[in-house]
């Protein structure tokens, strides 16, 4: 077995971890129904790398989620990964959640992407993806949010607020897929990189 | 070759690891405190404390693995708090040491904040002799128990609203007297003598403790009695929650009739704490055990000698989090 990448998505609250060889996927958790959204990343991690007939030491690089979204969950995931990119001597790269979301929804369509998560009510994370990169990111209320995006033709959703009935979310978390292909994107790392939540603005 | 512990404490506002060997001796420690991250809330803000543990716990046992100049393969096992505690900080800390448990191929011991507390006092030099009964007193807990040895707790009695360190920062607050509490108004207290009335609730039932009363009485003196100085309401509020803490500690040295009678947490650096228990110690004929104040409040090390206990044990929980913990589950 050579070098593996472990990726790990948390902040949409139903976790997802995966691992890849290259540029494919070789363990993705969400496609197994034991394990899919398990908060027991070790018990997941040991489980895949058996399947795999790997070793912790072939993972060369970690990829976690860095929010916004479910505090806990993310800080929870990020502690995880760090510790582990810590005793491997491996780095661990923290990815934005609405970099992962835009790129999923873009992907499929035209258009811009809205994200909004849900935060301290009355609070939401707000963001914008266009061509390939979030164009705009706020912690503001809802409807702040919501006049915004009046003002856009056509977008698509993510995340996990309706805007109207018409409106619903389309997805909530990426595939693991889109998570390694951003992940390919990054600079090299150092080994003593590690990653932290978006600072969150607390109410 | 010696083997050691790393010690987690993750449960509250600080991020304390430490290496502990099975004696007891601190090899390394490095406690960071969220003293002023915290500040401006007049109290642990959940959220942010949290975030400053995972901030702060890599670089902590990065620092204590080189301090005990010690590599993974020295340790014996990780030892992390599991509980009591918020249940956010305790995930920074669970997470951390699974993980590490997984990359360095080393045992993880979720353990009992509580009975790390309670082996404080046997760090660097063993103090203790059994049957024992302890005090804990501190800004998150106030309970007193009877030890028939390291491992078998007897809860005795717990606080019904707010722990002896807690009433200690409020009463602080109200009296202008700043953060952390407790030793501006011990330093108040002594310069005071204690004129007022104050009521010692509880202090004739049993073993449980209620604060809240005591603090509410205090608020209406200094809106009753403001011609009473600063320093003799400090005097009158200490002399009540001593009153109290060694009426306790009393009843259940009579009681169980220990060898040792053992005092930890924050408020086991109050002198007027430690002279008071000394009398009653000499009094009954039982040895007390304080531990140097650096050991009296939360630490990496209390963690690392408790997690000798487990493993002796064979007793290995889970590493769920679990807030609210109490002393006789491991
Ligand atoms: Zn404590």
């Amino acid at each position: 077995m050579t070098e593996l990448t472990f990726l790990l998505q948390t902040s949409n609250g139903v976790p997802v971890m995966g691992l890849a060889q290259g540029d494919i996927v070789v363990f993705d958790s969400a496609q197994d129904e034991t394990l899919r959204g398990s908060r027991d990343y070790r018990t997941t991690l040991e489980t895949a790398l058996d399947r795999l007939g790997a070793k912790l030491e072939n993972i060369t690089e970690l990829y976690v989620d860095i929010g916004p979204g479910g505090l806990g969950v993310t800080r929870t995931g990020v502690a995880f990964a760090n510790a582990l990119g810590f005793a491997l001597g491996r780095p661990t790269v923290g990815l934005p959640a609405f970099e992962l979301l835009g790129h999923q929804l873009e992907q499929n369509g035209s258009g811009p992407v809205a994200i909004l998560r849900k935060a301290a009510r009355p609070f939401v994370h707000f963001g914008l993806f266009a061509d390939g990169k979030l164009s705009h990111y706020e912690h503001c209320e809802r409807d702040t949010a919501v006049e915004q995006l009046a003002k856009l033709d056509s977008y698509a959703l993510a995340g996990n607020v309706d805007i109207s009935q018409d409106i619903m979310p389309t997805c909530n978390v990426a595939a693991i897929e889109t998570m390694l292909k951003i992940a390919r994107k990054q600079p090299a790392a150092a080994p003593n990189t590690r990653a932290y939540p978006i600072v969150e603005t607390l109410a | 070759m010696t083997k050691y512990v790393l010690g987690i404490e993750s449960s509250c506002d600080d991020t304390s690891v430490a290496v502990v060997a099975k004696d007891g001796q601190v090899k390394a420690i490095k406690t960071v405190s969220q003293y002023e991250v915290h500040q401006a809330f007049g109290g642990v803000y959940p959220e942010l404390a949290s975030r400053a543990h995972l901030e702060a716990i890599l670089p902590t046992i990065e620092q204590v693995m080189s301090d005990a100049n010690i590599t993974p393969s020295d340790l014996t096992a990780i030892g992390v708090t599991r509980g009591p505690g918020l249940i956010g900080s305790l995930l920074i800390g669970l997470s951390t040491a699974e993980a590490l448990s997984m990359g360095w191929g080393v045992p993880v011991y979720g353990i009992n904040h509580l009975r790390g507390h309670m082996r404080s006092v046997d760090l660097e030099e063993t103090r203790t002799k059994y049957p024992a009964v302890v005090m804990l007193v501190s800004g998150g807990h106030t309970l007193v128990a009877e030890l028939k040895d390291p491992w078998s707790y007897r809860l005795l009695g717990t606080t019904r609203d707010d722990s002896v360190g807690e009433s200690y920062d409020k009463v602080a607050r109200m009296l202008g007297l700043g953060m952390p509490g407790g030793p501006a108004i011990d330093a108040a207290a002594k310069r005071g003598t204690p004129v007022l009335r104050l009521p010692r609730p509880m202090k004739n039932d049993g073993y449980e403790f209620s604060f809240s009363g005591l603090k509410s009485s205090v608020a209406r003196h200094i809106e009753k009695h403001p011609e009473v100085s600063l320093d003799d309401m400090s005097a009158s509020f200490v002399a009540a929650c001593m009153d109290v803490l060694m009426a306790k500690a009393e009843r259940a040295v009579i009681e169980c009739q220990p060898k040792s009678l053992i005092i930890v947490g924050g408020v086991a650096a109050s002198p007027q704490l430690r002279d008071g228990m000394e009398n009653l110690a000499q009094d009954h004929g039982v040895s007390l055990c304080l531990p140097p104040i650096k050991w009296a409040t939360d630490n990496g090390a209390m963690i690392g000698l408790a997690t000798w206990d487990y493993i002796e044990k064979g007793i290995k929980p889970d590493l769920i989090p679990k807030p609210n913990l109490n002393l006789e589950t491991p």
